[in-house]
């Protein structure tokens, strides 16, 4: 039996589950100390469906901890900001795009360092080691605990961010360092400023990894513990002390797959309707299909793999104008209990509409009775309609896909949409994001420019899908279950054939004793 | 007129509309540009009317795989390089700098040289859309030599190309901008202030900046863009719909596009026939038209 924990900012929710059924679910607010929360919820959750800890043997922990710790600039350390290839990158330094006050946090310890190499690996310049020495004379001057370092085209080739770790390792030997090569795919801004937020994480992820493992200790749960990343995989809790970015944005992908697992399907697409939007992606083979366009996490720019969502005006407090034929987009969102018809106010919303057709009953019922049975019809027919366009928008294919419901505005489907094969609304959904959690499998990624030259495309792509594999494996997947579940081959624009960027992901289930 | 920082960012959203997707993400570009006015230097955007007919204008762009931009970020100073190599050639020196296209870092890099440099940058560019060949511009279109070219990395590398026509100074810069480490900067196309005039797309920088502008307005207000665009871009909607079965395909240097499966093939992409033409002039017609407006 596993448990699945979402540590949000609000609640931690608990899921316990016996293979894919939920035995239990409950929630407990979130506290400071997030262990005690923790230990809140376990404690319900245990006590409600009478297993015993030890039959426990796996616990999977989804956390906003360290996107909040961003957010709210607080608990961060100070980073030296190291990076490799000059001159080129010189136009824009580390943190330049930067909200004002998180750089400030953070102390705007940069500094630019002579050599590099090519996107085919080859070297520009040597890296200037008695720079590398000399900036380590500096973190010890101000007295630093923190360093990233970041070299231009380091997922091709890591060796001058080794080599430049291993020389300030030598001088600062108790120094944290964030090797971006380690931590981001392509895309210099982006993957340094993973890389730097990682840095400043290298305190607080420490402390909150044990601080989940105290919780567990204080119910004598000894099954091994996980945390998910943000593309809805696992990791080890000594993987998270040493990457807690990568736990970043793992929310809507633990909520998107565990309304998957509710719903009994791997291909569908998921509309989650709140009160002012709905958010609709899809599922492939059990994951969200992954976002190509950057991610900002407390105002920087990053480039995740993040679950593709498109976010359309459809909610319950989306406001009905023109006898029904114009819904949202705007809403009377969190004022709904006053300003909509049903709850007394003078704002016609879509949670109206479906009260003064029949089909819920909240509120007060009287008074939706005056609107006509035309303008009933016709605002149900509008609802449909964007929910039907925005699930066709994000299909791949024109095959229709089962859709899965969840979110409170979910009342407002009461009939099927055109674009879908069927329409499911799963059980449990409140607690969608700690059955994502629990049901995680590991995966390992690789996202690199390969050259083709003097090779073929087999090979490349064999070696490409072996390291995926075999980072899976590292992260803790079970031998024998791993599968490459994702393969992108991207040819280099306006250069001749022996460039192509690779991204192979691999998933394996985890390894439980 | 000077640029803004607002104008800026709807330049660059503009710009990757107008580019269709060409050109690469204008997020480095505007930031380089950003980095200028931070630093209390200004973009000054000059009409191409207002151009003296002797004046020399020197257009620089980047060229290269956008893919290999993101990660080697440019020093900034590559295209300033070209430009000044050029000028040393040339024996003149240049009234002002132009885009080449519209569209990713390419609408931007020229406001860096120009905020660098002191030169106003003409409202004007050789495409009006992002295009793969340097070739393709309308100035070469209508006959002005794209050489001699200046082509530089950001270790301080230039090369000067003198070829015999357009598109053998394409395909020899090309060749040198990836030993440059696949992206370079170039200037070419120098040329007088009547040629601009008489060869450009004109006003498309201004055109971007309204276009950025539209598209903002109608996220703040939560309307529909497209309508928006479509009541800002009379006449240019032609038909709406969506891709049913997408696909990368290699075809030979252009960007990785998408492909109808009916059998599409990897072939050498043809020179833009004379069907493709008359649909472009149709397309400057209607950005004069919105121009108008």
């Amino acid at each position: 039996m596993r448990i699945g924990i979402d540590v949000g900012g609000t609640n931690t929710d608990a899921a316990l589950m016996d293979g894919p059924v939920v035995l239990g679910a409950c929630k407990s607010p979130t506290t400071s100390d997030v262990s005690s929360g923790i230990v809140a919820v376990l404690k319900q959750v245990l006590a409600m469906t009478g297993v015993p800890a030890s039959a426990i043997r796996a616990v999977m922990i989804g956390t906003t901890h360290f996107t909040n710790a961003v957010v709210e600039r607080k608990r961060l350390l100070e980073v030296a900001a190291v990076r490799l290839r000059l001159p080129a990158t010189k136009a824009l330094p580390p943190m330049t795009d930067w909200p004002r006050d998180l750089a400030d946090t953070l102390g705007r310890h940069t500094f630019m360092v002579h050599g590099g190499n090519e996107f085919d690996g080859r070297q520009i310049a040597p890296l200037d080691e008695a720079e590398i020495v000399r900036i380590a004379g500096e973190i010890r001057r101000r007295g630093l605990r923190a360093a990233s370092i970041t070299s231009v085209f380091s997922p091709v080739t890591p060796d001058m961010e080794l080599r430049a770790a291993e020389i300030l390792r030598d001088i600062v030997p108790d120094l944290s360092i964030s090797l971006s090569h380690e931590i981001g795919r392509v895309g210099f801004l982006e993957r340094e400023n993973a890389s730097v937020m990682n840095a400043s994480l290298a305190d607080l992820s420490r402390k909150v990894v044990s601080s989940f493992r105290n919780a567990l200790k204080e119910l004598s749960i000894h099954a091994p513990f996980y945390i998910s990343q943000n593309d809805g995989t696992l990791m080890v809790p000594d993987y998270v002390e040493r990457y807690p970015v990568l736990t970043f944005a793992s929310g809507p992908t633990n909520s998107m797959r565990g309304a998957a697992t509710l719903a009994g399907e791997k291909d569908a697409m998921v509309i989650d309707i709140g009160g002012t939007t709905s958010d609709v992606g899809m599922l492939m083979n059990g994951f969200p299909r992954e976002s190509a366009v950057a991610v900002d996490i407390g105002g920087v720019r990053t480039n995740f793999r993040m679950p593709d969502v498109l976010a359309v005006g459809l909610g319950g407090g989306s406001i009905v104008r023109d006898e029904g034929d114009r819904i949202g987009p705007d809403s009377v969102g969190y004022e709904i209990t006053s300003r909509s018809l049903v709850f007394g106010g003078d704002t016609m919303t879509a949670t109206d509409i479906v009260v003064a057709a029949g089909l819920e009953d909240i509120g007060d019922r009287s008074r939706v009775a005056h609107i006509p049975a035309r303008t009933i019809e016709k605002a149900l027919d509008t609802i449909h309609k964007l929910a039907d366009s925005a699930v066709d928008r994000m299909k791949t294919s024109a095959d229709p896909l089962p859709v899965i419901l969840v979110g409170g505005g979910s009342i407002l489907i009461s009939r099927d949409l055109p674009s879908a094969s069927k329409v499911i609304r799963p059980e449990n959904a409140p607690v969608a994001n700690a059955i994502g959690a629990a049901i995680a499998q590991v995966g390992g990624e690789i996202d690199r420019i390969f050259s083709l030259e003097g090779t073929s495309r087999d090979i490349v792509l064999g070696g490409a899908k072996d390291e995926a594999s075999e980072r899976a494996l590292k992260a803790g997947a079970q031998e024998g279950t791993v599968k490459v579940i994702d393969i992108e081959e991207v040819p280099l624009a306006y250069l001749p054939g022996s460039a192509t960027r690779i991204r192979v992901k691999a998933v394996g289930d985890l390894a439980v004793k | 007129m000077k640029l803004t920082s607002e104008q800026l960012i709807d330049l660059s959203v503009g710009a990757a509309f107008l580019g269709t997707g060409g050109g690469g993400d204008p997020y480095v570009g505007r930031l380089m540009v950003q980095q200028c006015l931070d630093e209390g230097l200004s973009v000054e955007i000059v009409s191409p009317e207002d151009l003296d007919d002797d004046m020399l204008v020197i257009p620089t762009a980047m060229m290269g795989a956008p893919t290999v931009l993101v990660e080697k970020i440019p020093s900034g100073e590559e295209a300033i390089f070209s430009l000044q190599r050029l000028e040393r050639h040339l024996g003149r020196k240049a009234g002002a700098t132009m885009p080449i296209e519209i569209g990713g870092i390419n609408s931007t890099i020229p406001l860096v040289v120009g905020a660098r440099l002191g030169l106003p940058v003409v409202d004007a560019d050789g495409m009006g859309r992002a295009f793969p060949f340097l070739e393709m511009e309308t100035f070469g279109v209508y006959g002005v030599p794209g050489s001699p070219l200046a082509v530089s990395d950001e270790d301080g590398d230039c090369a000067l190309i003198e070829a015999i026509d357009n598109r053998q100074m394409e395909w020899l810069a090309r060749a040198v901008a990836i030993r440059m480490g696949g992206s370079a900067y170039i200037a070419e196309y120098a040329m007088s202030g009547a040629d601009v005039k008489r060869t450009a797309v004109p006003n498309t920088l201004t055109l971007a900046i309204r276009i950025g502008e539209v598209l903002r307005r109608a996220r703040q207000s939560h309307e529909n863009p497209i309508e928006a665009l479509i009541g800002f871009l009379p006449n240019t909607l032609i038909a709406m719909g969506g891709s049913s079965s997408p696909a990368r395909s290699w075809m030979c240097c252009a960007r990785p596009r998408p492909v109808l499966r009916s059998g599409a093939s990897g072939s050498r992409a043809s020179p833009p026939s004379r069907r493709r033409w008359k649909s472009r002039s149709r397309t400057r017609t209607s950005l004069r038209a919105s121009m108008e407006r």
